[in-house]
């Protein structure tokens, strides 16, 4: 092990360009021994027919015709017919096509073969686009790929894309934010995986790309499948070639789908018994401390029939003149401000809804068009798509469009000019804030507002009477905003267009050679804006309105030129190699403008300002070039050998260390074509890879300048600018990092391919990782930049794809993915024992977070005088991050002219950290914050006594690493009580508190859940509408759903938006219709 | 045909080859466009003064019973908190590359300064821990010393001494023009003023250890005294003034926390009233009852605090009865509010006259002083709260300078003016001073703070976690040498208290 790592790094060490030349080397040593062999044709036999779609009887160009057993064969022309010579009378005919099944025809001594093949249930394993944008047969690749069947998420509609990927490739994790505009993190493996459009590398939120243009999804895991892609591939790729007109004639395709949320699959509930206020008393009057606790928190009166407090939205009375104003919000800076002449007049103290008054149904529509035209050499695609959708908070929502196009034209029988256009608009006029704090709905609504507060009036009224443009209408003026003020009056748009464009150019020097050159630029433009009108409130922020702008514009070049050539020798030995070189640039400019204040109310420009308006500009580029190589080799059908390699040359790093090589190889063996397995079993196959990928400093384009410390403008002081220095010491010699992943798997094949079972182990190992080094902030900065720690991962990936069922009426077909992942640290820089709370070997998803004192056999420990806990000086582990592994299903039922899809996938094990539950507990909405209220409120005295131990005597020493030195301490039961609210204030709230430590008090989950995320149910009516002769080739109606239901066991929140930092939206579910029509 | 598509290959591969291995411009494009690399120090002065010098917040009043909170058990009011931070640290990057920057243009003045806010902040850091990194400290970038040792308390004394006095002896030789400042606006001839009086205050702060021969503390003091300019009025007072502009209002301007759950200390507030000391009207609100009812906003009994100690809530049902002060309002809905002083006229002459009644300089005029330093608090306020000025002119002055509670007595001993003086440190550090007059209750005694459950006061903070792992061994040697293996405790004794 230790020998190999050294060979490697001094592979890595010596001069890039000598790297290249010895692959170009070697591939010609390999080259030169090879002959061309000749197959013997002794008594030849002609036989030909016609292909046609079992289903609707067309016919079929571009179907592969081979003799089985052999690699020689023919395919149908575009009138779906083909001729072939065969051998001898005895052979068996392969009928081969993407998306159909392939059948299997004996020739048994006649002439002309008719066939029909039917479309298969599932779109074809066998031929994936893989890195390149080459396509192969899946049974080729030595490392692992899945495809997203494009069929399965075909019927169905998400607010994004990439919503429909959960548990439908194993090692692909979803996580899906709830709210509206909100992207879902994909993560492959762990880590972020690289977009590929066309076999071009974008950076997309997935909200840019229309589902209808979408041919094909597949995704590489691993390092070895997307070395080739150069170290922005290092944790995989996940690959979507888009459509083209693959039909000969004209083809046009209308779809329209529209859904609506239906309630909610997971709605966090606050309690509905007490409202505003704190130890069971409120009452209003200026919103921030000047009635009875009218400043924070929702631990104030019960609900009562007949109960009346005076509230914020109470009419003043005056008792002069006994006359009744209606009122809304605070009565500061106004005549009424005069307690010994107005009173607020208590009204009914009485729960509302307000979370589910406020959220009003969300709408999801998207339209699509697309025409496709083949006819001969030529083949044009256009196509357009429009989505609107409606957002649950009030006046947002997301318009998205966009129109493509794309073309194939043989300029000559060896020239193909390939093009490929599109543009995007993805528009919000407006859209909800998240984060923790007073613009985000669910922090106002959920956690901060009691149910006291009538939504009805805080809609219907915004502003304080006579202070319309100055001051909200609201129940509080210390935290928070009245949500409807928030949502009608403060305005962030979000305005981006996105352009990609394409040229390719290939040019078949003979036919096993080719030289093809490709050029590509994707530009983003994006408009952001925030209007934020006066009064609004957001923590320290100024008060007085602001409008700021953000102008941001990213460009992206990427040009690729490379040779290829392949060479069938036998049908023993194949051979192919690709060489190429890449350029990719990036650059990103952000302008941004903001007033400081607002001089008149309402008007959002950059000159009304108040005071000097403040600018800023920030610029960015890269740059990366490399060279790269791939060959396949291919012995006896049965191995598949590739070897690839490629150097980078990087603008983010030293010059010393600014180039850099990587390799790769893989192998694939087909056992069943070597030897003869036993009747069930079709197919086997095993496959191993090894690849080793460096990355640079910034594989992410977010900050490429990182080799010299520069000083950074904080902002200025009375007009005076100021700069600060930072805190990470860079490193003038850092090294690329490194990934180095082996894998091995095994597919199997049963009862003629009707159960594939398909099962990888893999093992990564990230060294030389580029990492900010903590170090003693007494040295003035707190990392360093070095290259340093190991971490290992092992993981395992099962799928299985069966086809249960098949008869000509019913089909069932399933699709199950499982996944395990463990990633240690497994060596620390320096040889130290600890890496932040971290020790070597251990789980780096491992949480450890403040906690509280306990006894050394696990008893919480609590003051004696004042019943409550202290805090752990040293963190506490509460268990690992990462579930234990992760599945999917996906079912797929057919049953003549209607199709049933049903997916679902969870996780299992792992722990979450809740933030929504510590502050429904700190603020008093937890709905078991309720319990000890009356009876602590009747007997006038704290009456709940927590359970836990109090130390007599004795004390506990713990040296610096938290290790025990001595501990004499002794301990009885507790018996004091605590108030109820000071207990719920703490316990809960002030630190971690897991599940096994209390089940009533917990505020980190154990993750697990299980989710029915979409069902489709799809009738094709295409038979009823033939008989008017209309040209209508395809027509469908789908009913759907998507986010349906969820198991789980964590309390109020839903575990599949990933995390719980920020606060969640309540997780929508959603149901619509669509028709899909083809002509 | 064969070879020749071969050559063919070879010879495309190549071509991309070279194409691409020129990698000639690439480095061109890791310049940064955005930041510089090097800066004048006075770009750096102003970010690190404009820090230096702001309020500190709320926490220091919570350690000093003058405010208390009603939304959760706060440590620092229950004295049990824990770890201290290092965050000082980050700020002395920026001195230290400002010294860098200064040597490099050759300015001196700049590294004089720098070594005043070097001393600022040791002084604060080691007062709350002991023991840290200094003579080693700050080397990360230029000596690669990634964990530095532990200085004990008494050598980090000396060396801010020594470099206070390098620091007025730079300023004295070298009056030359500082840009960027928003303390002095350049005033040279202040800034020694303020090193000088700076150099006092950690000299009375080592008042325990007045007999050490090393230190010498006495007739250093009374040099300083004697023969370099220190801070003489109220326009000479070390303080950041704030302008109503974004980054540089008021620390606490908007912050809401004050109008919610916030409430004045019940003991300070007593201590106020029985002084009859018009400074609690600027310090805090009326009760909303006191509103309600219509008192005065000079009514003394208009005002009432929380409970520092006992169930927090009980200031809950308090603040619900309507009997509890907020903070003033100033303090959060007004951006430029007061200047917070560093170290100001005031608080110099309550320093002189602690050392006058400790004996260390040939005078016997402690009450000028102490009359002074009360003087001047009510000037400043009378120039800063404008809403409240007639509540503290001169002749309110006056008045309060002879309450019973207020002026010597002849029957008062050394320790009773001590107190006296003690206490007036004490009740003008509302807001004012950060954590200085919670450490001048360690060192005296005066004036007391109640007691909660808990313990008393603690003498310090534990380490900070990031010591524990990134600094390990050097930090255990710190703990063991000064309170004994595994006993780095908030009540454990630090040098300078012993």
């Amino acid at each position: 092990m230790k020998n190999k790592n050294t060979l490697k790094s001094s592979l890595i060490k010596s001069h890039p360009c000598r790297n290249i030349v010895l692959f170009f080397v070697a591939i010609c040593i390999l080259h030169v021994p090879l002959a061309k062999a000749q197959s013997n044709n002794n008594k030849e036999f002609k036989v030909r027919g016609t292909v046609r779609d079992g289903n609707s009887k067309e016919v079929l160009p571009g179907v592969n015709v081979t003799i089985k057993g052999t690699t020689k064969g023919t395919s149908t022309n575009t009138k779906g017919k083909y001729s072939l010579l065969v051998p001898s009378e005895k052979d068996t005919l392969v009928f081969s096509f993407l998306g159909y099944q392939t059948e299997q025809i004996p020739i048994e001594g006649r002439k002309k073969i008719d066939v029909k093949i039917s479309a298969k249930v599932i779109t074809g394993q066998e031929m994936v686009v893989t890195a390149l944008g080459l396509t192969q047969k899946k049974e080729k690749i030595g490392y692992s790929t899945q495809e997203i069947d494009t069929k399965s998420i075909e019927d169905k509609t998400a607010p994004n894309i990439a919503n429909l990927f959960n548990g439908k490739v194993a090692g692909l994790t979803i996580n899906n934010p709830t709210g509206l505009f909100q992207s879902p993190q994909i993560l492959l493996r762990g880590k972020e995986p690289l977009i590929v459009i066309d076999d071009v590398p974008v950076e997309t939120n997935f909200f840019d790309i229309s589902k209808n243009d979408i041919k094909e999804i597949n995704v590489l895991k691993g390092t070895a499948a997307s070395a080739l892609y150069g170290s922005r591939g290092k944790d995989g790729a996940i690959l979507i070639t888009t459509k083209d007109a693959s039909q000969e004639g004209l083809t046009v395709n209308i779809s329209n789908s529209t859904m609506r949320t239906a309630g909610y699959t997971v709605f966090p509930k606050g309690q509905h018994q007490y409202g505003d206020g704190s130890n069971g008393k409120y009452a209003f009057w200026d919103g921030k401390g000047g009635g009875i606790n009218d400043g924070d928190m929702i631990w104030g009166p019960k609900f009562e029939e007949g109960k009346k407090i005076p509230q914020w939205n109470s009419p003043i009375l005056d008792t002069k003149t006994g006359e009744k104003i209606p009122w809304y919000g605070t009565v500061e800076g106004t005549k009424y401000d005069n307690k010994s002449r107005y009173k607020r007049v208590p009204i009914p103290w009485v729960s509302h809804n307000n979370l589910k008054a406020f959220m009003r149904t969300g709408i999801l529509s998207n339209s699509n068009f697309s025409l496709g035209y083949k006819k001969g050499n030529a083949q044009y695609r256009f196509s357009g798509n429009y989505a609107y959708q409606q957002g649950r908070v009030p006046n947002t929502s997301v318009k998205r469009g966009g129109v493509s196009f794309a073309s194939t034209f043989d300029i000559t029988p060896s020239l193909t000019l390939d093009n490929k256009i599109s543009y995007n608009k993805v528009f919000s006029p407006n859209f909800p804030a998240y984060g923790y704090g007073p613009n985000n709905h669910i922090y106002l609504l959920l956690v901060w507002q009691g149910t006291d507060v009538d939504p009805q009036a805080l809609r219907n009224h915004l502003w304080v009477p006579g202070q319309e443009g100055y001051k909200q209408a609201n129940w509080n003026y210390a935290w928070y905003n009245n949500p409807y003020f928030g949502a009608y009056k403060r305005n962030q748009e979000s305005n981006t267009d996105v352009y990609r464009g394409q040229v390719k150019l290939k040019w078949d020097l003979t036919d096993n050679l080719f030289i093809q050159g490709r050029t590509s630029v994707n530009k983003r433009g994006k408009f952001k804006d925030q209007q934020r009108p006066k009064s609004y409130l957001r923590y320290g922020d100024p008060r007085d309105g602001f409008y700021k702008t953000w102008n941001t514009s990213d460009i992206t070049f990427d040009n690729d030129i490379r040779v290829s050539y392949e060479n069938k020798f036998s049908s023993d030995f194949n051979f192919s190699v690709t060489t190429g070189a890449n350029s990719n640039y990036r650059s990103y400019e952000q302008y941004y403008n903001s007033t400081d204040g607002l001089v008149v109310p309402g008007v959002y420009s950059l000159s009304n300002t108040k005071r000097n308006p403040m600018a800023s500009t920030y610029k960015k580029k890269k740059a990366i070039r490399s060279v790269y190589a791939t060959m396949d080799l291919e012995f006896y059908d049965a191995f598949y050998l590739n070897l690839s390699g490629r150097n980078d040359w990087s603008s983010v790093m030293p010059k010393s260390t600014n180039s850099y090589f990587y390799p790769s190889a893989s192998l694939s063996t087909i056992i069943s074509n070597l030897i003869d397995l036993p009747a069930p079993i079709s197919n086997l196959r095993a496959h191993a890879s090894w690849a080793q990928v460096s990355s640079d400093l910034d594989p992410n384009f977010n900050d490429p300048y990182q080799t010299k410390a520069y000083y950074q403008k904080t902002g200025t002081y009375n007009g005076l600018p100021e700069l600060t220095y930072p805190s990470d010491i860079i490193n003038p010699y850092i090294k690329p990092q490194q990934s180095i992943s082996k894998e091995v798997g095994l597919s199997a094949g049963f009862f003629d391919d009707r159960v594939n079972f398909d099962i990888t182990y893999y093992n990564v190992l990230d060294k030389n990782q580029i990492i900010n080094l903590p170090i003693s902030m007494a040295s003035g900065f707190t990392s360093r930049k070095v290259n340093g720690n190991e971490y290992t991962t092992k993981g395992l990936e099962i799928s299985l794809n069966s086809t249960p069922v098949q008869s000509r009426d019913f089909n069932w077909h399933l699709n199950a993915n499982w996944s395990r992942r463990v990633r240690r640290l497994t060596s620390i820089y320096g040889n130290q024992d600890t890496y932040n709370n971290l020790h070597v070997g251990e789980r780096a998803d491992n949480y450890y977070t403040t906690g509280w004192m306990k006894t050394q056999d696990g008893r919480l420990i609590l003051d004696e005088k004042t019943g409550l806990p202290t805090r752990d000086p040293y963190p506490q582990l509460k268990g690992h991050k990462l579930p234990n592994w992760r599945f999917g299903l996906q079912n797929q039922f057919h049953y003549k002219k209607f199709s049933l899809s049903i997916s679902i996938d969870g996780a299992v094990g792992g722990v979450m950290s809740s933030l929504t539950v510590r502050k429904l507990w700190w603020g008093g909405k937890h709905p078991e914050s309720v319990r000890w209220r009356d009876q602590e409120y009747a007997a006038g005295k704290p009456v709940y006594v927590p359970k836990g131990v109090n130390v007599v005597s004795g004390e506990l020493k713990t040296d610096a690493d938290g290790n025990i030195i001595s501990d004499t301490r002794t301990y009885k039961e507790n018996t004091t009580a605590v108030s109820w609210q000071t207990w719920c204030q703490n316990y809960p709230y002030r630190a971690g508190v897991t599940q096994d430590e209390s089940k009533l008090f917990a505020n980190i989950f154990d993750r697990s859940f299980i989710k029915l995320r979409d069902v489709s149910l799809t009738y094709d009516i295409t038979y009823l509408l033939k008989k008017f002769d209309v040209g209508l080739k395809k027509v469908s109606l789908t009913a759907f759903g998507y986010n349906l239901a969820i198991l789980k066991k964590a309390k109020i929140i839903d575990p599949d938006f990933g995390n719980d930092n920020n606060l969640q939206d309540p997780s929508s579910r959603y149901l619509g219709l669509k028709i899909d029509a083809s002509f | 045909m064969y070879s020749f598509k071969m050559q063919k290959l070879v010879f495309v591969g190549l071509i991309l080859m070279l194409s691409i291995s020129a990698c000639s411009d690439l480095q061109s494009l890791d310049n940064n466009p955005n930041s510089v690399s090097q800066t004048p120090p006075h770009l750096l002065l102003t970010q690190i003064e404009s820090n230096a010098f702001q309020v500190k917040g709320l926490s220091p009043l919570f350690a000093s019973r003058m405010v208390i909170s009603t939304s959760g058990e706060n440590e620092l009011q229950y004295y049990k908190w824990n770890r201290g931070s290092f965050d000082e640290y980050n700020e002395l990057r920026d001195v230290t590359k400002m010294m860098q920057e200064a040597k490099r243009v050759s300015k001196p003045v700049y590294t004089a300064l720098g070594h005043f806010l070097r001393a600022y902040y040791f002084y604060n850091l080691t007062l709350r821990f002991g023991d840290i990194p200094y003579s080693k400290a700050l080397q990360g970038e230029s000596q690669d010393v990634y964990a530095p040792a532990y200085d004990t308390q008494k050598k980090v004394f000396q060396g801010i001494l020594d470099e206070l006095k390098t620091a007025n002896q730079t300023l004295a030789d070298n009056p030359d023009v500082i840009e960027g400042d928003v303390i002095y606006a350049g005033d040279v001839t202040k800034w020694r003023k303020l090193v000088n009086s700076f150099r006092l205050k950690i000299l009375l702060t080592l008042s325990k250890q007045v007999n050490d021969p090393d230190l010498n503390i006495k007739s250093r003091f009374a040099n300083i005294v004697a023969n370099q300019p220190i801070i003489a009025s109220n326009d000479d007072n070390g303080q950041l003034v704030f302008y109503d502009q974004i980054g540089s209002q008021y620390g606490e301007y908007n912050s809401s926390t004050y109008s919610s759950d916030i409430y004045v200390d019940s003991t300070f507030i007593k201590r106020l009233q029985d002084r009859k000391d018009p400074r609690l009207f600027i310090y805090a609100q009326r009760t909303g009852n006191a509103k309600d009812q219509g008192l005065a906003v000079d009514d003394f009994s208009a005002y009432e605090g929380g409970n520092p100690v006992g169930q927090y809530s009980n200031n809950i049902d308090k603040a619900s009865a309507g009997n509890i002060s907020l903070v003033s309002a100033r303090y959060y809905t007004d951006p430029t509010n007061e200047p917070h002083v560093v170290l100001g006229y005031s608080e110099v002459q309550l320093i002189l006259a602690e050392a006058k009644l400790r004996g260390w300089l040939n005078a016997t005029d402690a009450e000028t002083n102490y009359k002074n330093a009360i003087r001047a608090d009510f000037s400043f306020y009378k120039k800063n709260a404008e809403k409240y000025s007639s509540y503290v002119d001169a002749q309110a002055a006056d008045t309060y300078l002879q309450n019973s509670l207020v002026k010597f007595a002849s029957s008062d001993t050394q320790k009773d003016k001590i107190r006296k003086v003690m206490m007036q440190k004490y009740l003008r550090s509302f807001e004012q001073g950060g954590w200085t007059v919670y450490y001048e209750e360690l060192r005296t005694g005066y004036p007391t703070f109640l007691q909660p459950q808990t313990g008393p006061p603690p003498t310090r903070w534990i380490y900070p976690q990031s010591e524990y792992q990134n600094n390990n061994k050097n930090v255990t040697d710190a703990i063991t040498r000064q309170f004994g293996a595994g006993n780095d405790k908030i009540r454990a004794v630090p040098w300078w208290l012993k």
